[in-house]
């Protein structure tokens, strides 16, 4: 996977600042496609923009924007796989405004533009619906799931 | 050349049991949660603090690899307590220690100072136990 490369998390936060964090990582999450400014994150963690973005980092090992581009490609990706909705819903369903910036992050993070994502899954896991794609190592369905 | 684990497995006699601890109580976030058309359900967590690495919530049940023999002897070691299945970390372990006891969590061994930091111990619901750990700094 090219693009973001997740840092190695530092040690251990203390403990009240890891829970506003948390608490403001879980804001972003729920809001991605509202696009909760990273301003508004670093208040919910009573933070200054530049302590919420190191300590945000040192406790997760990804800056807020990194976090939130993971979020919202590794839907987009879900979302092309389950063959259901364009390339252009995809975009605008996890927060991309523009269609052109979708494709070049979605690029950047997979190795492959997002309808080339869409067709080869497409041809992997055909056009049943409605599929949620989960990525599950094969031996672990072999040995464990009976599916081979 | 390994660089990483991505995937660790803990064995789990209910999955629902499961979530409700290790989400419910001890505050992981789920990552994964999917039943597969055979009914083989995958489910992942991970700790808040550590979201890349996936702790497989694996059902003993009788499959490819196990029979229900197996099955039966593995879940008699687990309510023994024979698996520890690791150590897990905190910044504050008194504080957690109550919190999670709050929750109903059970400890089989209350926090303590040892020369490496501050651990307690607790167990899961059908027995694997962890440390939990609030290191020293050095």
């Amino acid at each position: 996977m090219s693009g973001m490369r997740r840092q190695t998390p530092s040690l251990l936060l203390h403990d009240e600042t890891f829970r506003r964090l948390c608490r403001s990582r879980d804001l972003l999450a729920a809001s991605y496609q509202a696009q909760v400014s990273l301003d508004e994150a670093a208040r919910e963690a009573c933070l200054s923009a530049f302590h919420f973005h190191r300590l945000f980092a040192s406790a997760f090992g990804e800056t807020p924007h990194d976090f939130l581009t993971r979020l919202r490609l590794n839907r987009a990706k879900r979302l092309l796989a389950s063959g259901e909705m364009s390339v252009t819903d995809v975009c605008m369903e996890v927060g991309y405004s523009s269609l052109g910036s979708f494709s070049m992050k979605f690029r950047n993070f997979t190795g492959r533009p997002p309808s080339a994502y869409q067709k080869e899954a497409r041809r992997v896991f055909g056009f049943s619906a409605p599929w949620h794609v989960v990525f599950v190592p094969t031996c672990y369905l072999a040995n464990f799931g009976g599916i081979q | 050349m390994i660089q990483r684990m991505g995937h660790v497995a803990i064995f789990v006699l209910d999955q629902d049991v499961a979530k409700d601890f290790y989400v419910g109580k001890l505050g992981f976030e789920t990552k994964t949660d999917q039943t597969m058309p055979n009914g083989f359900r995958w489910l992942t967590v991970s700790p808040k603090g550590q979201t890349d690495l996936e702790i497989i919530l694996m059902k003993v049940a009788p499959g490819p690899k196990l029979q229900q023999e197996d099955v039966n002897t593995i879940a008699g070691l687990m309510k023994k307590g024979a698996f520890g299945a690791g150590v897990f970390e905190t910044a504050d372990c008194r504080k957690t220690y109550e919190e999670l006891k709050a929750k109903g969590v059970e400890f089989l061994a209350p926090p303590k100072e040892e020369f490496y930091g501050i651990q307690a111990t607790f167990r899961d619901p059908f027995g694997n136990w962890f440390s939990m750990t609030q290191p020293k700094e050095h």
